[in-house]
């Protein structure tokens, strides 16, 4: 039986009180909270979409974090919407490109770690530079037009509130957990970010593994791309910029080592609920955008605080 | 010991922390001295590189704070909040009400300390509450100067306008900042504690001295850099925004390791990080002399980042690496 | 005694639920050098620790000169009563040059000119312990091999300018060689006598002997017998430790040399060798022993040979597994159970339809735990829940599990009590007679006496090989120096 005191030890346990804590509140003040569920879930499925593939990559060990996620994003958005020009024929040609695209940009991460010898932040922080250039030059940072399919599935509700896309994360959160508990892969990466040197001493691939985490961090960020700029209403150059530190916040509120070689999907599901829910609720309140923000921070230092992430980050 | 998985480093490795440094400033420096040699001759075109250098101040203050939370193994992902939050307390307060202004600034040093602190107690990682802080001063920031605007006190800008002979001023300033940095981590007590604690922090309280108060001063320190930063901006701009210092975060980070520093702590250089932060300022001048389109300046930036530590981690592959 | 320099009385410290020290009682007079002994996890670190003030005790207290010393008492006023120690784990800052390390440690060096004053000190120390040690003050200590590191770490501790009163050294030779150990020894022996009392703890019991006034032997908490150094004999010491004494049965130790050249070949060196230098070949269970100075060669011939595919000197026949002797740094993964630990390299094994089947998993993990004694409450528990000795058998449990044909060991008794290390020798020679081959590097010489073949290194390179029964002692030391 698990006591109180081993749930609470269970550190992804508190983006989900979090989240029912603030969803109370909203109930008690808001007269449609399902309504409001519903909005900060939809939104909430970019976080989750994210976080899994920022959470590869922490898991992979110290100092391994994506930082070229946002701009990941934009590239790979605007790539799909330009090749799809607003027809719905050419749906599937521009969300391979956009995947395809972040994946490109993930795997040119890995070369410049393995090859430079660069520092995962460095590296991804580089090559995110050289991308956004990329996007400015080939996609001259305007505005480009989601096809109206996907919209539609963006925007398409399952009995009326629950977000078809937000399923659709959630899936895609259980299959990664039990890639990453139950599946070789999953276990290697705790491996390497556990140890890296006793994880190539067994026998494992560290490169190959390493690689294959950088690439689906960058497939899950162009995804994300295309869906979002379906959502938001087309592909824009600073689509993604607040996910670079959401990102790596949702990861570890939801219960993740910062250090690496601790993960946890489930709880990157209740963090980025809540963080939408309080922006909502604040919103709700009629907050001014600067006590929003201010009250976002303090939330994020007391889960984590809360949750009482222990390793050091190195 | 299983010694030989780690990279092995040849004799020349030992140089290539100072080399990255001055590859990456060399890199930007030496097209622009060719196409805009200026830049360089002396006193007639005094102004034209006072203007140009000027800007690279606050990125070389700012990115001194960041090297000096990376030097305890630490970062600071509020440093572009920070820096903003600083120019909107120059010109929404502190023209108005001095005193308010003050306290303010040390309020925020207080709250650094509180960071180094808390870090330490709860053994939480500091990238995750700089994340948390940094939605806290821009926070802070919009609520006292919602948008861009202003009134900056005029001894900012006097102070960032002074004009000494024979050297530009920004050169000076630089010199100075490199010079104080390097002699805080590397001459003083509290500079080789630091580096201690990057390293091995359990032999520094062994050895009886208080890892929380290094922890503490370290991050107070990283404050005062950031307010500086944001002081020397504002004055130089004449603007308060709560977006001004945009981008400052990674460019600190990359300055400080474009200067032969480390993310794992311990391991930092004062004059490499003004480097750096020099490098990465230049850029834009760099595409303006070459006539490349600003579009590029991102990814320029990005280029010069593989490029120095390519040449900088030349010397080290000469060993076997068994993995990465 | 009255005239002690330290008076342990009735010191209990625990951890949590379990007890690492109950009622311990001491003395160490000045000048006088003593001995510590016992197993890992007897509790002679942690009385050490107790007594530099890194961590108080549970119940209990201690004299130094005959005052009481309280609840205040650290590591800051350990130190400014001479009190000082070398730790297994080295406390150097590597980031940091020799002289910086020693501003850290001792504050005294500060004002102008500390930099050259805190130098000299160390240098001084240096020269008069470890003549020839080739040491700078400037250099980092990460340039330092570990051999020197251990050397500093030892020196600075005389290298203040306060006085040292008790200097309590735990397995200070572990990095060392024996040449360096013997001068350590020496040292010890021409210092002791005067004002500064040492605490030896080792493994090692000839060095412990060599050294000692007197030898307190701990087990379990306590202390269970004490000898005079003079006339002490290692039979003596182990049996006060509570262990049989470690005469290993001859199944493959001299005189009983097995015949296995009719076996193939696992590791067989490839084409001719370019430098001449003497190569490793390994046969399908036999045990091969690397001996020679610490830190000549014999890891990196590992790493090598683990590294097969990039390795152009050897044709491997076969997977190769990896047994680390540092467990912390190159074995364990922290976060995980025992479970986990031990079946990384066996998932084919434990998988139905590609997803890691649990229960698979823990009956692999029970199977060891039974064979060889895990002593743990539970398999699902931390590994670092677990002593030295226990994570070290999860490691032999991990390899021993895969198919490996050969099994390289990195001086895999490193800090492991003598009963793991008796279960350790069983398991190699019952594997070795089911044909699986052992490639295995130790520092101590008392382990050459289970390999059938012994190669001895010096700078990098083999320079002597002989079967197992020829590898005495003096034949080793002869091709080592």
């Amino acid at each position: 039986m698990p006591t109180i005191k081993t749930l609470l030890a269970r550190k992804w346990l508190w983006s989900y009180l979090g989240a029912a804590a603030v969803f109370a509140v909203i109930a008690a003040v808001s007269a449609n909270s399902f309504a409001t569920l519903s909005a900060s879930i939809s939104f909430a499925t970019f976080y989750i979409l994210v976080g899994i593939g920022q959470m590869l990559v922490i898991t992979t060990g110290p100092g391994n974090i994506d930082l070229s996620i946002p701009n990941t994003i934009a590239f790979a958005a605007s790539l799909g919407f330009t090749l799809i020009n607003e027809s719905n024929a050419n749906i599937p040609y521009g969300v391979a490109a956009g995947i395809a695209g972040g994946g490109a940009i993930g795997l040119f991460n890995y070369l410049l770690i393995r090859f430079i010898l660069m520092p995962p932040m460095i590296a991804t922080l580089a090559s995110s530079l050289i991308v956004r250039s990329l996007s400015i030059i080939y996609f001259r940072g305007m505005q480009i037009k989601p096809p109206s399919g996907l919209s539609w599935f963006v925007s398409y509700r399952v009995g009326g509130y629950v977000p078809l896309v937000f399923l659709l994360a959630l899936a895609a959160a259980a299959v990664m957990q039990i890639v990453l508990t139950r599946a070789a892969y999953g276990r290697y990466i705790h491996a390497i970010g556990q140890n890296i040197k006793a994880a190539w001493l067994c026998g494992v691939d560290v490169k190959l593994y390493k690689m294959i985490t950088y690439v689906l961090s960058g497939v899950f960020a162009g995804v994300t791309g295309i869906l979002l700029a379906s959502f938001t209403s087309g592909a824009t150059l600073s689509m993604g910029d607040e996910y670079m530190l959401n990102s790596i916040a949702v990861v570890v509120m939801g219960g993740s080592s910062i250090a690496g070689g601790d993960s946890n999907v489930i709880g990157i599901v209740g963090s980025s609920v809540l963080l939408y829910l309080i922006v909502n609720l604040l919103n709700i309140l009629g907050m001014e955008a600067g006590l929003r923000y201010i009250f976002t921070g303090v939330v994020i230092i007391g889960i984590i605080f809360l949750s009482g992430e222990k390793m050091r980050w190195r | 010991m299983v010694r030989s998985l780690d990279a092995r480093r040849g004799g020349l490795a030992r140089y290539t922390e100072s080399l990255v440094p001055v590859v990456s400033l060399l890199v930007v420096l030496i097209p622009i001295v060719w196409r805009q040699p200026v830049l360089i001759s002396p006193s007639r075109y005094y102004a034209m590189q006072t203007m140009a250098l000027a800007l690279a101040i606050p990125i070389v203050l700012a990115s001194l704070g960041q090297m000096l939370a990376m030097s305890i193994g630490e970062i600071d992902f509020s440093m572009e909040n920070l820096v903003s939050l600083v120019t909107c307390v120059m010109g929404a307060v502190m023209s108005r009400n001095v005193a308010l202004g003050i306290l303010l600034l040390l309020g925020i040093l207080v709250v650094y300390a509180l960071i180094g602190a808390f870090i330490h107690l709860k053994k939480l990682p500091s990238i995750i509450i700089t994340i948390g802080m940094s939605f806290v001063w821009t926070g802070l920031a919009i609520t006292i100067q919602p948008t861009p605007g202003g009134n900056i006190p005029a001894i900012a800008s006097d102070f960032m306008r002074l004009k000494p002979p024979w050297v530009p001023y920004p050169i000076v300033l630089a010199a100075l900042l490199a010079l104080a940095g390097h002699f805080l981590m590397f001459k003083t007590g509290f500079g080789i504690l630091a580096r201690g604690v990057g390293d091995n922090v359990k032999s520094i309280q062994q050895s009886g001295h208080s890892a929380i108060r290094v922890r503490i001063m370290v991050f107070a320190l990283v404050g005062l850099f950031g307010i500086m930063a944001g002081v020397s901006l504002a004055g130089l701009t004449n603007a308060a925004d709560p977006l001004l210092a945009k981008n400052y975060t990674l460019l600190s980070v990359a300055a400080v390791i474009l200067g032969g520093g480390a993310f794992a702590g311990g391991k930092v250089s004062a004059a490499g990080t003004v480097f750096g932060a020099f490098a990465m300022h230049l850029v834009v001048h760099l595409l303006v002399v070459l006539k490349i389109s600003t579009d590029w300046q991102a990814g320029v930036k990005g280029f010069i980042i593989l490029f120095a530590l390519y040449i900088g981690g030349f010397f080290k592959r000469a060993g076997k690496i068994r993995y990465i | 005694m009255a005239d002690a320099f330290v008076e342990v009385q009735g010191i209990s410290k625990s951890f949590g639920s379990s007890q690492a020290l109950s009622d311990v009682s001491l003395t160490i007079a000045p000048g006088e050098c003593l001995g510590l002994v016992g197993h890992n996890g007897a509790g002679k670190s942690t009385l050490m620790n107790v007594l530099c003030g890194i961590f108080p005790p549970t119940a209990g207290g201690f004299l130094l000169d005959g005052r009481p010393q309280g609840g205040e008492y650290d590591v800051r006023i350990a130190n400014s009563l001479g009190i000082r120690a070398v730790f297994q784990e080295l406390s150097l800052c590597l980031n940091l040059t020799v002289a910086e390390n020693m501003r850290v440690f001792h504050p005294e060096f500060r004002g102008w000119g500390w930099r050259k004053r805190a130098g000299d000190a160390i240098m001084t120390v240096l020269d008069e312990i470890f003549p020839g040690h080739g040491v700078r003050p400037n250099q980092r200590v990460e340039s330092l091999t570990l051999g020197q590191r251990q050397e500093l770490e030892i020196a600075k501790a005389f290298a203040s300018g306060k006085e040292l009163r008790l200097l309590v050294l735990d397995e200070p030779t572990s990095a060392l060689d024996y040449h360096n150990s013997l001068q350590l020894l020496n040292y010890i022996n021409r210092r002791k006598g005067g004002r500064i009392s040492f605490v030896y703890i080792s493994h090692m019991l000839d060095e412990v002997l060599a050294c000692a006034d007197r030898i307190v032997v701990m087990k379990d908490g306590r202390i269970s017998g004490e000898v005079k150094g003079a006339g002490a004999t290692r039979d003596h010491l182990i049996e006060l430790m509570g262990s049989k004494t470690s005469a290993a049965p001859g199944a493959l130790g001299n005189g009983n040399a097995r015949d296995l050249s009719d076996r193939p070949l696992v590791i067989a060196p490839k084409g001719k060798s370019e430098s001449g230098a003497g190569r490793v070949s390994l046969r399908e269970g036999e045990v091969v022993g690397l001996a020679g100075l610490a830190g000549h060669g014999q890891t990196d011939l590992l790493i090598d040979l683990f590294d097969w595919r990039r390795n152009p000197d050897y044709d491997i026949g076969g997977p190769l597994t990896f047994i680390p002797g540092d467990r912390q740094r190159d074995g364990n993964f922290p976060l995980w159970s025992i479970v986990n630990n031990i079946t990384i390299l066996v998932y084919p094994r434990v998988r139905r339809y590609r997803i890691i089947d649990l229960s698979l998993e823990r009956s692999v993990s029970g199977r060891w735990r039974d064979s060889i004694g895990i002593l743990a409450a539970s398999l699902t528990d931390n590994i670092l829940s677990l002593s030295g000795g226990n994570q070290q058998k999860v490691l032999f449990a991990r390899c021993l599990e895969s198919d490996a044909r050969a099994i390289l060991m990195d001086d895999p008794t490193r800090g492991v009590d003598v009963g793991t290390k008796e279960i350790i020798y069983r398991l190699i020679r019952e594997e070795s007679g089911r044909g699986r081959s052992f490639v295995w590097y130790t520092t101590e010489m008392d382990e050459l006496k289970h390999c059938d073949r012994v190669y001895v290194f010096r700078n990098g390179a083999i320079v002597a090989d002989m079967p197992g029964v020829e590898a005495t002692e003096e034949a080793i030391l002869r091709s080592s120096f």
